[in-house]
């Protein structure tokens, strides 16, 4: 069920206008700028990098505080 | 401290090049972004006057790198990046690997560079032909210097330059904040690291020390 709420999100992401028209003086239409509506996915790219990277930090010093031994302290932390 | 216990990271007018730039940011942000959700207020002038600022300052400090052969230390070499995503991938995959001490820069600093420099060029090129639509003291607005269907995709380029710079300013200041960051923020304001700052996380041969 989860699979199926992040798909649809991913879908309504895709589909978010990302482009502003409007009509020029002969009632054409014409590109006029980004939707600024996307300034909450940047911010939200921000925040995910800030969280990614908090997670590595994590992982990497728990690997630190292991003994080093190569592949057997690998193991012990897949363990 | 003494000076025998610092270690020059940046020069004065790097320093000011880095803050002024700040400063542009924030202003061409605040007067690009906020009069589109519903803040109104006199903001073009402000906006463009401190877009020239930001492309006088980034010419200076382009001229000032390249006479200085700092271009260097800035530099990514396709090996130096393929090592550094082994090690991500290593520490993803459990491995406690080791990793070489970088010189002045990270390569995760470096990165963040380029793609600096690719936003600002993008918006201060793209701002620079958006200003001859309007009267400056450079000259007389000409809103048909450009084609509609051109114009159109030059906001939608300074637009995406702009967008970028929100997720590159939070990410920047984020890494500015982690405490074991917290020497490259001092070095910015104060110009210095101390010797064992400069000798336990950098290789000393590919980061020569300057004088101060």
């Amino acid at each position: 069920m989860d699979v199926v709420i992040l798909l649809n999100q991913v879908l309504v992401l895709t589909l978010m206008k990302f482009l502003e028209y409007k009509s020029n003086a002969w009632g054409q239409q014409i590109l006029e700028g980004v939707s600024w509506n996307l300034i909450w996915f940047f911010v939200a790219a921000g925040l995910v990098v800030i969280v990614i990277h908090v997670a590595y930090v994590a992982r990497r010093q728990k690997l630190e505080r292991q003994p080093s031994g190569g592949e057997s302290s690998a193991e012990q932390f897949d363990e | 401290m003494n000076d025998a216990h610092r270690v020059l990271r940046h020069r004065l007018i790097d320093r000011l090049f880095h803050w002024s730039t700040a400063a542009c940011f924030f202003v061409l942000l605040a007067t690009g972004v906020l009069p589109i959700f519903g803040i109104k207020f006199n903001w073009i002038t402000l906006h463009w006057v401190a877009g020239v600022v930001l492309a006088a300052v980034v010419v200076l400090h382009t001229v000032g790198a390249f006479r200085a052969r700092h271009i260097r230390y800035m530099w990514v070499s396709p090996r130096e990046f393929v090592n550094a995503f082994r090690h991500v991938i290593a520490v993803i995959s459990g491995k406690n690997e080791g990793v070489a001490r970088p010189g002045k820069y990270s390569v995760a600093q470096k990165v963040f560079h380029f793609a600096a420099i690719i936003v600002v060029f993008t918006a201060v090129g793209t701002g620079i032909v958006m200003m001859i639509g309007i009267d400056s003291p450079f000259w007389d607005r000409d809103p048909y210097f450009v084609t509609e269907r051109t114009k159109g995709l030059i906001f939608v380029a300074h637009g995406f330059a702009t967008l970028c710079s929100v997720t590159m300013i939070i990410v920047h200041i984020y890494f500015a904040a982690r405490p074991e960051k917290r020497y490259f923020m001092r070095s910015m304001l104060r110009g210095w690291i101390t010797r064992r700052e400069y000798e336990d996380n950098h290789d000393t041969r590919l980061w020569e020390e300057e004088s101060q």
